[in-house]
């Protein structure tokens, strides 16, 4: 672009990349980790290697297919990395990393309420998981999901009906609900 | 586009639409990292790819002043098979090999063997 001569080639292509797809990507990894922090990292780890192939000369042919791709991959093998960290200490350890010091009354039982719904959500599938993170946290209808993903919007459907159910069913049963009104 | 029964599910309570919306929502970052590019990574992209041709010129600089000097030493240095002194006779190969009648011919030269008697020390010893 002229009116932009620091930038390298291809920049404007590649921001109109990153502020379609970049969400998408963080909603997968997340969906895999539950991990905002994580999925944050591996995001741009995706982003700076179809930055990396593009400048190479790689020719992409559908981005958004090869972010996904790429970043499912990241997220595994994030497992392995994540293993060899923390070996095979008890998952005490690791309660207090993401602790908030001196919450307000609120934001303390927002957070419990929260805590309960993300071990219910870690019961889940990573399917179910992908499908509902796409759900709310993008707001994504199901035709939009079922694309994404690649799978029939009936089932999409019906994975997110039935995970709904069976959290509105577990977080009752914890009493959830009632703390959270 | 949109699908109506997702925002109305069935026989499911209605809190857990507003939980899991509210979950997500707090769980994305705030504000979305904003993307920013510089010609940082494009100069790097070009040292590197210069420092990988010198390098490449660098090996092939070595290996023709190898090659050249193996050349020039071999000519100051002509091989010369009298130079050593050493008559060298006929190859092994070049043999004739001897004929069997010569071989049967020839009598045999070695020693005749001795027949050992063994005796025991401790056995003379006693008697």
């Amino acid at each position: 672009m002229k009116s932009r001569p620091k930038k390298p080639p291809r920049a404007a292509e590649f921001e109109d990349v990153y502020q379609r797809h970049s969400r998408e990507v963080w909603a997968l990894v997340y969906a895999r980790w539950l991990n905002a922090d994580v999925a944050l990292d591996i995001m741009q780890e995706t982003f700076l290697r179809l930055w990396k192939q593009w400048q190479d000369g790689s020719s992409i042919v559908n981005p958004r297919a090869w972010l996904l791709r790429v970043a499912r991959n990241l997220a595994e093998d994030y497992a392995k990395s994540s293993f060899r960290r923390n070996g095979t200490q008890p998952p005490q350890t690791m309660n207090g990393v993401q602790g908030r010091a001196l919450l307000p009354l609120e934001s303390m039982a927002r957070d419990e309420t929260f805590g309960q719904l993300r071990k219910e959500l870690e019961q889940l599938a990573t399917a179910d998981r992908e499908i509902l993170t796409l759900r709310y946290a993008l707001e994504y209808d199901t035709s939009q999901i079922a694309e994404l993903l690649d799978i029939n919007p009936t089932a999409v459907h019906m994975r997110l009906s039935r995970a709904r159910q069976r959290l509105a069913e577990r977080l009752t049963a914890q009493g959830v609900q009632e703390n959270h009104e | 586009m949109s699908n109506p029964t997702i925002n109305q599910p069935e026989n499911v309570c209605p809190d857990v639409d507003s939980l899991l919306r509210e979950f997500f929502v707090a769980e994305m970052p705030r504000p979305w990292p904003i993307l920013t590019l510089s010609s940082r990574s494009r100069a790097r992209r070009v040292g590197s790819f210069w420092s990988g041709t010198h390098a490449r010129l660098a090996l092939a600089a070595c290996v023709t002043l190898l090659v050249a000097g193996y050349w020039t030493l071999s000519g100051f240095f002509p091989r010369q098979e009298a130079a050593t002194g050493v008559q060298q006779g006929p190859h092994i190969s070049m043999k004739e090999p001897p004929s069997l009648k010569a071989v049967e011919k020839q009598p045999d030269q070695r020693p005749a063997l001795v027949p050992m008697k063994i005796t025991s020390p401790q056995k003379n010893s006693g008697k």
